[in-house]
């Protein structure tokens, strides 16, 4: 059983290990951030969970799914702060992988690398610049 | 004996073109159904659904027959894809789709590969 809140929790965890990171605005959070203060968004979105079995004796489940992270940098300002966060969150997720509580294995797929989108202005005050992290937990399949 | 080894090969060769082609057809199909209707497989969600503006705009065209562009003319279609609003992030309403169904389509198109390929072959050899 993939336990996709620790995920969650472990990706969040790897997020904020970034420095100088702007403080991350919670989707479960109506919060209307002020101009002029960059910020960021996180979205946990599984995708597939296929049950492998061919060639494996002990039957296992592997969950892939999308971690996005969206930087909201001011509009009108150097792109710098926006491209070297960027860089460092890709940086810190790339190839990494952490032990799940229930003893599973999340990793960031090597595959489909993290990847940082296209920048672009949002009109309202923002230079967005969206981020792409894809990953994989391989869990061993129970039964009820 | 080899006259006849070069017609097998040769007609061997030709099926594997043709079934390559197909396969080639498939896919980009399969890819932009993952985008717009969503897929298991991939675990694209599809476009949310307001007019149907946006779902519908989304073209499959082959440029060569190793070449496919799959695109949608709709500007807020990339704001769509990444939930970036001009406000901020966006909240999707629709009961149907959602965010990111291009980057987990990508993603996801091994799968989609080696579903399409299971399928010619089941076709071909049923």
């Amino acid at each position: 059983m993939i336990d996709y809140a620790d995920v969650n929790v472990k990706l969040s965890g790897r997020l904020q290990t970034v420095s100088a990171l702007p403080v991350i605005a919670f989707a479960n959070i109506d919060e209307a951030p002020p101009q002029d203060t960059p910020y960021i968004t996180e979205k946990f979105q599984p995708a597939t969970s296929t049950v492998r079995t061919f060639g494996n004796s002990s039957h296992k489940v592997m969950a892939t799914g999308l971690y996005a992270v969206t930087i909201y940098g001011v509009q009108g300002v150097d792109v710098t702060p926006n491209n070297t966060l960027a860089t460092a969150i890709v940086t810190a997720f790339a190839g990494w992988a952490t032990a799940l509580t229930n003893g599973d294995r999340l990793r960031i797929r090597t595959d489909v690398l993290p990847t940082p989108g296209d920048s672009r202005n949002t009109g309202d005050g923002w230079f967005v610049t969206p981020i792409n992290i894809f990953w994989e937990v391989e869990s061993r399949l129970t039964v009820a | 004996m080899t006259d006849r080894f070069d017609e097998e090969l040769a007609d061997f060769s030709l099926l594997l073109d043709v079934r390559g082609a197909a396969l080639f057809v498939n896919v980009c199909s399969a890819a932009k159904f993952s985008i717009t209707d969503g897929s298991p497989l991939t675990g694209a969600p599809g476009q949310p659904v307001d007019t149907g503006a946006l779902k519908a705009s989304w073209q499959l065209e082959f440029e060569s027959p190793t070449r496919a562009l799959i695109s949608t003319d709709k500007e807020y279609a990339e704001g769509i894809e990444d939930g970036i609003g001009p406000h901020g992030p966006i909240t999707i309403r629709s009961p149907v789709g959602g965010t990111h169904s291009v980057a987990l389509t990508v993603a996801g198109i091994d799968r989609i590969v080696e579903d399409e390929t299971l399928k010619l072959v089941g076709a071909s050899n049923a």
